[in-house]
């Protein structure tokens, strides 16, 4: 094995302030790059989709609880699956309510949706101990037109991330795939602001990582482009009403 | 207020794959930053601190269980403080246990040390109910060789690498924030990264807190290679 060569103290900081400078540029150009996000258009939603949920059926607007912006994390987890996918169940393992409740505070709304009959998903959530809002998007096409499942029956020309996947036609490729996608409300319109895959999750489980993927950002009065939230918060990790 | 353009399918799939490019360069760039930072040199603690938990003194090996390293964040709660502060404390109440649980599925230890009595910890962590290991380094020099206690009088003004004299004054101590790694090797103790400030931000799930360390992720894609006897596949799952 090798580890790190052993320095000192002044050497280690000569090599940490080099880090640090690239550090500060990836900082900054990930601001820019959600700034960017920000500024894409949205798609409004024509298609009436109907998940199902612990209190029975229920449309895309009903999941927004009261809120103007919705997230959806797409759970592997297929109609004829045992269990939902071990990443996506230690990514959830990993959500305690206080992360639900914060983006509650900057008007968003976390649920789960997958493609499993609902008494499969309630099954999953009980034997987990999860407390997440988890809907079955089981009999509509909601999976497939965010791209997050690919069976073969109904998908010819499989797409993922966005592009092409011919392997995701092979015997033992899989049929449900993981994403998380954006919703923004406005009335009674439901707009499609965005939808991430693959390593575009690896960062999203802290609150400011999941902000930075909506349309309206963090909220916070720094951001670009401006005038997106009536009261825009100062630049301030805390999460209260 | 100033919403997204409305557009139609087509168009927002044309400028989404624009933006998806620049997405995977930064994928692309952190990736290359967290080798960098793998490659890091690192120093041999010699100072013995003197932390007090739950049970009474400890020393900084013992905070590491039986886990290789250690992630230390840095909570903001002086000797004066009446509670910690509210960003750390956002930050504490968005871990579960599963992380946890997963970063010591993969030999790291974490911990939360601030500098107010164990007395006035152990009454914080009650209240708000957290379950993380958080230890007291009252009385040692710990919190100012890690650059998050700042007191003139002990000429400790730095503050993520820089003078920081502007973050000094005001009735109370003050605290600042941050995140320090450590790796044991043998009876060593090696200090291997802090980072402060914004540099925190992106910090809660196990990949981005195992990103912080000498060891990564320990999967098989990563540089510097060979930095542990058995590496994963790349693939987020967390079991011994």
């Amino acid at each position: 094995m090798a580890l790190p060569d052993v320095v000192s103290r002044e050497q280690w900081l000569q090599a940490r302030l080099s880090l640090l400078g690239q550090e500060k540029e990836m900082t900054r150009q990930r601001d820019r790059l959600n700034a960017d996000r920000r500024r894409l258009p949205m798609v409004r939603i024509d298609t009436e989709y109907v998940f199902e949920g612990p209190e029975g059926a229920a449309g895309l607007t009903d999941l927004f609880d009261g809120s103007r912006q919705l997230m959806v994390q797409h759970v592997m987890f297929g109609p004829d699956w045992e269990r939902p996918c071990p990443s996506c169940s230690g990514a959830i393992s990993n959500m305690v309510p206080s992360v639900f409740s914060g983006l509650r505070t900057r008007k968003t709304t976390f649920v789960l949706v997958s493609r499993a009959p609902y008494a499969r998903i309630a099954e999953a959530k009980e034997q987990r101990g999860w407390d997440v809002p988890w809907y079955s998007s089981y009999s509509s096409d909601f999976n497939y037109d965010f791209e997050v499942s690919v069976d073969k029956a109904d998908v010819k020309e499989p797409r993922y991330n966005y592009r092409d996947e011919p392997e995701l036609r092979g015997e033992d490729a899989p049929t449900e795939l993981p994403g998380i996608s954006c919703f923004l409300r406005d009335g009674d319109e439901v707009f499609h602001t965005y939808s991430s895959f693959a390593r575009g999750m690896d960062y999203n489980w802290t609150l400011y990582p999941l902000l930075d993927l909506t349309a309206l950002g963090r909220q916070e009065e720094w951001e670009e482009p401006k005038d997106r939230v009536e009261a825009p918060r100062g630049a301030v990790p805390t999460f209260d009403e | 207020m100033a919403l997204p353009d409305v557009a139609s399918s087509g168009e927002w799939r044309k400028a989404r794959l624009e933006l998806l490019a620049h997405e995977k360069e930064l994928t692309r760039h952190q990736t290359a930053i967290n080798a960098e930072r793998r490659r890091l040199p690192m120093v041999r603690i010699d100072k013995k601190y003197v932390f007090e938990g739950p049970d009474g003194p400890v020393e900084l090996k013992d905070l590491f269980g039986d886990s290789r390293q250690l992630i230390i964040q840095h909570v903001m709660l002086g000797h004066d403080w009446d509670d910690a502060c509210p960003g750390c404390t956002a930050g504490i109440d968005e871990l579960a246990p599963g992380h946890l649980r997963h970063l010591s599925s993969r030999d790291t230890a974490f911990a939360l040390v601030s500098r107010a009595p164990f007395a006035k910890i152990a009454e914080v962590k009650e209240r708000k109910g957290w379950f993380t290991p958080w230890y007291s380094a009252y009385g040692t020099d710990f919190n100012y060789d890690f650059q998050v206690s700042l007191d003139e009088s002990r000429g400790q003004v730095e503050y993520n690498y820089r003078a920081e004299p502007g973050l000094l004054g005001g009735d109370r101590s003050s605290e600042m924030s941050g995140m320090s790694c450590f790796l044991r090797d043998g009876a060593n103790v090696f200090h291997t990264y802090s980072t402060y400030a914004r540099g925190t931000e992106f910090l809660g799930n196990t990949y981005t807190f195992l990103d912080m360390t000498a060891l990564g992720r320990q999967e098989d894609w990563e540089e510097p290679k060979d930095r542990v006897p058995a590496v994963r596949g790349g693939d987020p799952t967390f079991t011994d």
